[in-house]
């Protein structure tokens, strides 16, 4: 009896062997980079962002931020002087809030303004919300190799995006995503984004460098996050409007 | 230019005093300072836009500094002060003009805003307002019929939409989902008028052709004369921003209450701020990606015009002046490459405050950003004015203002713009078609 007892185990762990290494369908990996995206209840940093040119030259942002699920979202810039204390707020329904301190007023910002530079960077509006790639775009498997997922992602009907393909390496372990690609509605490949310093804080992986590569342009520019935290019971009040014009 | 206020060099010793006892601390935990200086110089174009003989404007040089204190969580101080010196001298007619510096170099000093935010205040939910401070209402952009709170300021006529703060209580609970604001304005402060004030003054239509005296009849220091009361409530429905909003105070602009036909011939009136209720309506939210906003206002004035022609042999009539409603709408959208248009459509400019003198106008922003903000086109701001829609040839008015900014560094900005008016005689842009000017800005923020 104990013997067969043993041999069931036996064969109930090569089974789920057998399980675990059944290849995960693109939508199951695209799943799981949401997942590792949206992991965190809470999260806060502060973002640098460093603007090159072609010809070498650079100016800087510095901005914190504050995330609270994967649809909750606040921005504040720190610097440079003419921006300082221009707040951002994303909310799930979608409307995104801007304070002007200098007009102290909060202004309702429609959603043509997503596609478009976030404060001269190479980032959008849309790059600065929380990520949910499922939601937006339908994947296809694309070449993996032995460190990344491929995944080709085409914009889903009815959704709205200045993107109409991307491609997207994450890697295996984390699945963060290290490389994106865009392409624009007519197929050229227009940016590239590079995502370095992969580690796991808390026990979830983030990515403490992305940069931003406008190919057209040769513009760049890169993002260093810094004093992040992850889930230190960001309050629901936070995103709102009240505290927007703090 | 904006006209320099009232010199108070003593408060703008004491901001000063401030901001340098501030200063080790400056940058640290909880205390901030920042602000701007601002040049500007302009050269009138004068009859046609020839730019004949045109000189200087007075020009202005201004320094904005800002401290904001946060005490702790839940008290914040804010302050904020700018000292303005004018680039032309006053009038030099005499010697003592000459040994006199307030002639030789103007300068005045404005407390621009100072409260004090307590957030939670008596119940977690309340947040308290107190001090001298700007209170915005309404969606729209610089043409709120709404943003009543705060007497407008007309020191410069070309950048309208400014008020000035007030002083004023305000407390804002947010519950439900709901935003309850009450706000409680002690003090009546009127608008502050363009150089030539008088020419900001509405009139009654059909006074005479004689020499005018105009007088200005403020309120008393009472306690309910001074007093303005609002409230406003806004909610979020169905993705759209909606707001009502009351307001009990008086008018901004002066308006002519009484007037005296003397036979000399001579024209008296009597310019006074009277009461008025003005009940607002207001929304915004998005459709197709298009940022849309509307506001609309209902404006009941409790005044009535007294006029007196007993000297000419007259008699005296009374005539009261009627409720009349103004209106906003607006859209906005970013197109690729950085161009960012607004559109709005008004009926019942801010300086328009009776039924019978409201013209509608079409507001036309663009604004153009190119090499990663550093270059900035616009705002190229188009409006035209039709006064009859009925007789739009007749009636039109256009103002241009193309404007080029350009950022060589982070917080520095460069920009040369052009006003330019043109309409048919009796239009607000036709009458004022000599006053363009090529203009000249540089501001350094810090």
């Amino acid at each position: 009896m104990k013997k067969a007892l043993l041999l069931a185990a036996a064969f109930g762990l090569l089974a789920a062997g057998a399980w675990a290494q059944t290849p995960l369908n693109a939508g199951e990996i695209l799943a799981k980079i949401d997942a590792a995206a949206a992991a965190p209840r809470d999260q806060d940093f502060e973002a640098r962002l460093i603007l090159q040119d072609a010809s070498g030259g650079s100016s800087e942002r510095s901005l914190l931020i504050w995330q609270k699920g994967a649809d909750r979202r606040m921005a504040r810039f720190l610097s440079p002087a003419d921006q300082k204390g221009i707040s951002v707020l994303s909310l799930p329904d979608g409307s995104i809030y801007l304070y002007l301190p200098a007009y102290k007023k909060v202004k309702r910002i429609a959603s043509h303004v997503k596609n478009s530079s976030f404060a001269g960077t190479d980032f959008t509006y849309e790059d600065m919300e929380a990520v949910n790639y499922s939601a937006k775009y339908s994947p296809a498997l694309g070449p993996e190799d032995e460190r990344h997922y491929v995944l080709d992602l085409a914009l889903r009907a009815g959704q709205e995006s200045g993107w109409s393909r991307l491609r997207v390496w994450a890697l295996k372990d984390s699945f963060v995503p290290v490389t994106v690609e865009y392409y624009d509605r007519q197929g050229t490949l227009r940016r590239r984004l590079t995502s370095s310093g992969v580690e796991q804080i808390k026990g979830y992986w983030v990515a403490r460098e992305r940069e931003m590569h406008d190919l057209s342009s040769n513009h760049r520019t890169r993002m260093v996050l810094t004093n992040l935290r992850f889930d230190s019971g960001l309050d629901d009040e936070l995103f709102t409007t009240r505290y927007l014009e703090r | 230019m904006r006209r320099l206020r009232a010199a108070r060099l003593p408060a703008a010793g004491i901001l000063a005093a401030l901001l340098l006892a501030a200063g080790p601390a400056a940058g640290g935990e909880g205390l901030e300072w920042g602000g701007e200086l601002r040049g500007e110089m302009g050269l009138p174009a004068g009859e046609d836009f020839r730019f004949a003989g045109a000189g200087l404007d007075e020009g202005r040089l201004r320094l904005d500094l800002s401290l904001e204190a946060g005490v702790s969580e839940r008290l914040r101080l804010f302050a904020e002060g700018a000292v303005e010196a004018r680039g032309l001298p006053g009038s030099l007619a005499t010697p003592d003009d000459l040994a006199s510096p307030e002639t030789l170099t103007p300068i005045g000093f404005e407390l621009v805003e100072a409260y004090a935010d307590v957030y939670g205040f008596l119940l977690p939910q309340l947040d308290l307002r107190a001090g001298r401070q700007r209170i915005v209402w309404g969606p729209a952009e610089r043409v709120s019929v709404i943003d009543n709170v705060n007497p407008l300021d007309l020191s410069d006529p070309w950048d309208f939409g400014r008020r000035l703060a007030s002083d004023a209580v305000r407390l804002k609970a947010y519950v439900w989902g709901l935003t309850l604001e009450a706000v409680y304005v002690p003090y009546f402060r009127p608008a502050l008028l363009p150089a030539d004030g008088s020419a900001a003054v509405s009139l009654p239509a059909g006074l005479p052709a004689a020499p005018l005296t105009l007088s200005v009849a403020a309120p008393g220091n009472g306690l309910g004369e001074n007093a303005t009361v609002g409230a406003r409530l806004s909610a979020k429905l169905g993705g759209w921003d909606l707001a009502a909003s009351y307001l009990y105070g008086r008018t901004s602009l002066p308006a002519a209450t009484q007037v005296t036909v003397l036979a000399t011939p001579a024209v008296e009136v009597e310019l006074s701020y009277p009461r008025q209720q003005v009940l607002g309506l207001d929304a915004a939210g998005e459709l197709f990606g298009i940022g849309i906003w509307g506001e609309a206002a209902c404006y009941w004035p409790d005044y009535e015009v007294v006029t007196d022609t007993t000297a000419v042999g007259g008699g005296v009539s009374e005539e009261r002046a009627e409720g009349y409603a103004k209106w906003v709408l607006g859209l906005d959208y970013t197109f690729g490459g950085g161009l960012y248009a607004c559109l709005q459509y008004v009926h019942g400019f801010y300086n328009e405050n009776a039924r019978d003198a409201l013209n509608d106008y079409l507001l036309l922003g663009l604004e153009w950003k190119l090499l990663r903000d550093r270059l900035k086109i616009g705002p190229l701001a188009v409006a035209w004015e039709v006064d009859d829609l009925g007789d739009v040839a007749g009636s039109w008015g256009l103002a241009l203002v193309p404007e080029v900014s350009f950022y060589p560094v982070d917080a520095v900005q460069l920009t040369v713009g052009l006003r330019w008016l043109a309409g048919e005689e009796g239009t607000a842009f036709g009458s004022q078609e000599d006053a363009g000017e090529l203009y000249f800005q540089a501001v350094f923020r810090f």
